[in-house]
């Protein structure tokens, strides 16, 4: 063993160029993945700079300005009573990403736990907890947040709520099937032989091994999420008026649609890049995290 | 640890009795009357080519092996003067990585790829031992270092995929040792590691053992490092032992007809060159083993005596053979 000790005895420059994060070089030059990132992100600095941004009160009317075209004073035009679109698109933008992101926070936070209970301990845990999520799954994903979110009544929170639920069974299998692979990997069996209790090998030989296609399905789910979300809103079991969302603005805009068709466009097109930004970067973060194209 | 560093040599630390395993589902057994002792600071090597049980039989007797999938169906583990398959599973499970250690055939992949090396075996210790991470981790340092990797502190934070196979499996070494098990179940350690590393491994494994006393069983198809490592030999074939002993009796007088074949097939790096021997045939599975002895498909002296299963006799002193023809010389010349 002592020619082995020669061989590496100072930090090795290849090791040490190594240890540059692989995931976020291949990430970085992900052009495809950088554009959503970058949607993603204006997207999100708009919503969380909205109280502080030079824009009109999103709630004031205004009986002289009705239904007006784009102009100066209102770059994106002016809704059914004369209130500013850019600052109603801006504080809807704030109900879009949160709805997305608290929802997906709610489906993981409850589906990985289920997934990796049902993956690890198979038999009846698995039995109960996939006939659950087959039964979820059964109904449409957008039917089922529709039902919960009237059962629960119409509140931003509630559709959130009622979205987060219909997207649980998604991650749920995703993880199960991930921890039925990542479970027969010899690390977990040989962390099995050092002895660690089983809370500890879920914990840290399970769960970050399982993590990486969550963070994907998680970045394309809220996407999906922000979608529902304005489904929702245009139903009205969403965000309530006067609060604005884009869902609930196209709402009223298809009633204008001849009149005033900028009430519509803009609202649509946010919803169209800020999905598209999402759906980018989780794919590009797909490419970043397959170890098969490393 | 006192316990296993002064103990009797002679009482064996483990000792396995009669353990027969079947997988759900199969009609026959995996791995069948099992019987053999480890003793303190001695290394029984269980060998036998692929297929023939030797790594359920580790899992088995780490007691890994899931129960709906593999069912224990009779036998006895006794490790420490203690039942251990019987234990209670928290129970087994504290035995586990402390006074019971294993290592595996895999290094690659036998190392959780998201933390550090150096956590993963301070955590070996800190779920064992009450004391602080501190104290691990300068455990753990010692250690890696004791392993023979070059610079522990840098290679402590190092991730597994930052390592080569041979530091890899010295890893595992360190992790599966730091806590002074009284015994060390190796599963073909040096398989999937170059020749090289391969020589450096065992030498470690034998160092480390004569330091610690520690019993070892080394599972294994390579009769180098029987060779070099064994005290006690066991040839498996085909779920069974058919053979056993102390490594020169094996080595110098095989008895059962498999283990000379398995002795014949060895390359010799010197004399004359000659086509090298095999044994007809392969392992068959458990589904098809043959009645009565399980090697009488494929051995030359099968005859119909060996429609029945061949009992155990002891040929000399603590080697013993599972052949009806045994002792193999004596009783062929009886015949011709």
């Amino acid at each position: 063993m002592t020619h082995a000790s020669e061989n590496v005895s100072v930090p090795d420059p290849i090791l040490v160029a190594k240890r540059e994060n692989r995931v976020w070089k291949k990430f970085r030059t992900h052009r495809s993945a950088m554009v959503g990132g970058g949607l993603a992100l204006f997207f999100v600095v708009v919503a969380l700079f909205a109280p502080i941004l030079p824009i009109d009160d999103p709630a004031a009317t205004d009986w002289m300005a009705v239904r007006k075209a784009p102009s100066l004073a209102h770059p994106f035009g002016t809704d059914e009573i004369g209130r500013d679109v850019l600052s109603r698109m801006i504080w809807g933008a704030q109900a879009s990403l949160l709805a997305g992101v608290v929802s997906v926070a709610i489906a993981i936070g409850l589906g990985v736990p289920l997934g990796i209970l049902a993956g690890y301990f198979s038999g009846w845990v698995d039995a109960v907890i996939s006939r659950c999520t087959e039964a979820l799954l059964a109904a449409p994903f957008l039917v089922l947040a529709i039902a919960l979110a009237a059962f629960l009544g119409p509140s931003l929170t509630n559709a959130m709520i009622a979205i987060g639920i219909s997207t649980t069974p998604i991650f749920i299998r995703l993880t199960r099937g991930q921890v039925l692979s990542v479970k027969a990997e010899d690390y977990v069996e040989s962390a099995r032989a050092v002895g660690l209790p089983t809370f500890k090998i879920l914990r840290r030989y399970i769960f970050p091994n399982v993590l990486p296609p969550v963070l994907v399905q998680g970045t394309l789910s809220v996407a999906t999420a922000i979608i529902a979300e304005a489904s929702l809103s245009f139903l009205g079991l969403g965000q309530q008026a006067p609060d604005p969302s884009w869902g609930q603005m196209l709402n009223i805009a298809k009633n204008y649609l001849h009149q005033a068709p900028w009430m519509a466009m803009w609202p649509g097109i946010a919803i169209f890049l800020v999905v598209l930004g999402f759906n980018l970067l989780g794919d590009g973060l797909r490419d970043a995290l397959d170890p098969r194209e490393k | 640890m006192s316990a296993a560093t002064h103990c009797n040599k002679d009482i064996p630390i483990f000792s396995v009795s009669d353990l027969t395993m079947r997988i759900a589902g199969d009609a026959s057994d995996i791995v069948e009357r099992l019987s053999f002792d480890v003793f303190p600071g001695k290394t029984l090597c269980i060998v036998g080519e692929s297929g023939c049980g030797k790594s359920i039989t580790a899992l088995g007797l780490m007691g890994l092996l899931p129960p709906q999938e593999v069912a224990v169906r009779s036998g006895t583990i006794r490790f420490e003067g203690k039942e251990y398959l019987a234990a209670e599973a928290h129970q087994a499970r504290h035995l586990r990585g402390d006074r019971l250690a294993m290592i595996f055939q895999e290094p690659m992949t036998s190392l959780n790829p998201s933390y550090k090396i150096g956590v993963q075996i301070a955590e070996a210790v800190t779920c064992h031992h009450s004391g602080s991470y501190v104290d691990a981790k300068k455990q753990a340092l010692a250690m890696l270092a004791k392993v023979g990797i070059p610079g522990p502190e840098l290679r402590y934070d190092e991730y597994p995929h930052q390592l080569s196979g041979g530091m890899r499996q010295r890893v595992m070494i360190a992790m599966a040792l730091i806590n002074n098990p009284a015994v060390l179940i190796a599963d073909e350690p040096t398989t999937a590691l170059d020749v090289t590393i391969q020589a450096q491994i065992i030498e470690l494994i034998c160092e480390l053992q004569k330091n610690t006393q520690m019993g070892t069983i080394m599972i294994t198809h390579d009769l180098g490092v029987v060779a070099k490592l064994a005290t006690d030999v066991a040839v498996m074939y085909g779920g069974q032992i058919v053979e056993s002993g102390p490594v020169a009796s094996i080595f110098n007088a095989p008895q059962h007809p498999y283990t000379i074949g398995l002795l014949s097939s060895m390359p010799n790096l010197s004399g004359y060159k000659e086509r090298l021997f095999t044994i007809p045939g392969t392992v068959p599975n458990v589904q098809s083993m043959p009645k009565g002895c399980r090697f009488s498909s494929r051995c030359p002296f099968c005859s119909s005596v060996c429609k029945t299963q061949p009992e155990v006799r002891v040929v000399d002193d603590a080697h013993s053979v599972a052949c009806h023809f045994a002792p193999l010389d004596q009783t062929l010349e009886l015949s011709a």
